[in-house]
């Protein structure tokens, strides 16, 4: 089989796994959260007790050594559920902006609706973020790429 | 063997949840100064030789890792084309090459993956000599010739850090490999034949960092 027909295929083979970028989500310490560009972010406070149903939107958002001050907004339980919750690929693209705050499920208790609020690091239980898993989606192409290429020598050389 | 290595690649893929933990606070880790390292491998497809090599490698930033290598490729691999003609590599083969390594990190995190890609390039000669039987005399008449080498190759791997020292990493550059033949069978010392092949270099690197 000619070079240039196997190398054209592995590469075609390598852009539709590479296609299929895979998202998870971990953990982001605080001190890294006040180094990154927080303009484009999008914060939200979820209870840790009940993820999927109460959920507020954190806007104004002063983020400090010790404590975060902001305005709450309280979402419905549809949009709790579609923030906190990663249905497919798409949706995970969609939330990369999305930075989760996890409150203690007492102090959660006693938030209201809509409120100006400080909260200090210590309410918190964790912060998480959606990012591409690496090796998973730049791995998986590239060491199927190599067992193809692997299985072609064989087949052509017998 | 060749069977073992192609098995053996779609075994890695079970390791893959295992490999993509994050490390710890990669950006405030003491980052190594140089590494130092050894490696073995084969070279597929086309003309099949094994090696050995030294590497030097220096990170420019935790994410980013530039290499030089010395290859000294191993005598003694045999091919035999019919009966009355075989060719093997002889002594003296050798590639040098430079490579730049890239970890790719999380966005906000800053969590590092052990896996990296990124280019390579290598140069180098292959000896060979061929013995073709003389039926008449009954012996065999040796001609030497070589190859120039020049690949470009995309390299790309997993690198592991042991504690602060051991570094042990596993690589299959894939690439394009271009070679010109000195051969004097040819009729002219100075003639020579271009040709190219497509390659892919399965390695296993045992490391230390200073």
């Amino acid at each position: 089989m000619n070079y240039f027909f196997r190398l054209s295929l592995s590469i075609a083979i390598f852009c539709s796994l590479a296609a299929c970028s895979k998202y998870q989500r971990y953990p982001l310490p605080l001190n890294k959260l006040k180094k990154i560009d927080q303009e484009f972010l999008n914060y939200y406070l979820v209870d840790a007790a009940h993820p999927t149903t109460r959920v507020w939107y954190m806007s104004d958002c002063k983020i400090g050594e010790q404590e975060i001050s902001c305005y709450l907004t309280k979402l419905t339980e549809v949009e709790a559920a579609e923030i906190s919750l990663i249905t497919s690929r798409s949706d995970a693209r969609a939330s990369k902006n999305d930075i989760l705050f996890y409150a203690d499920p007492k102090f959660a208790l006693g938030i209201q609706d809509t409120c100006t609020r400080k909260i200090s690091t210590d309410q918190m239980q964790k912060i998480e973020v959606i990012e591409l898993n690496h090796l998973k989606t730049y791995g998986t192409p590239l060491l199927s790429l190599t067992g193809f290429l692997g299985l072609l020598f064989l087949i052509s050389e017998g | 063997m060749k069977n073992q290595l192609v098995t053996l690649l779609f075994a890695l893929a079970a390791f893959q949840p295992v490999l993509a933990q994050s490390l710890t606070k990669p950006t405030e880790d003491r980052m190594p100064k140089l590494i130092v390292c050894a490696d073995v491998g084969f070279q597929w497809f086309n003309v099949i030789t094994r090696f050995s090599s030294l590497k030097i490698e220096y990170p420019v930033t935790p994410y980013r890792q530039l290499g030089i290598r010395f290859s000294k490729i191993l005598s003694g691999h045999d091919y035999y084309y019919g009966f009355g003609y075989s060719q093997s590599l002889k002594n003296g083969s050798f590639e040098v090459g430079i490579d730049s390594k890239y970890f790719p990190h999380g966005r906000f995190t800053g969590r590092k993956t052990g896996f990296y890609i990124g280019p390579d390039l290598r140069f180098g000669v292959r000896k060979f000599s061929t013995f073709v039987y003389d039926f008449q005399t009954g012996t065999n008449i040796q001609t030497d010739f070589k190859h120039l080498t020049s690949k470009l190759m995309l390299a790309w791997g997993v690198q592991w850090h042991f504690g602060q020292h051991i570094v042990f990493d596993l690589s299959a550059p894939i690439g394009i490999e271009y070679y010109q033949t000195k051969d004097p069978r040819n009729g002219n010392n100075n003639n020579t034949i271009s040709s190219r092949s497509l390659v892919m270099l399965p390695t296993i690197m045992m490391g230390f960092a200073f």
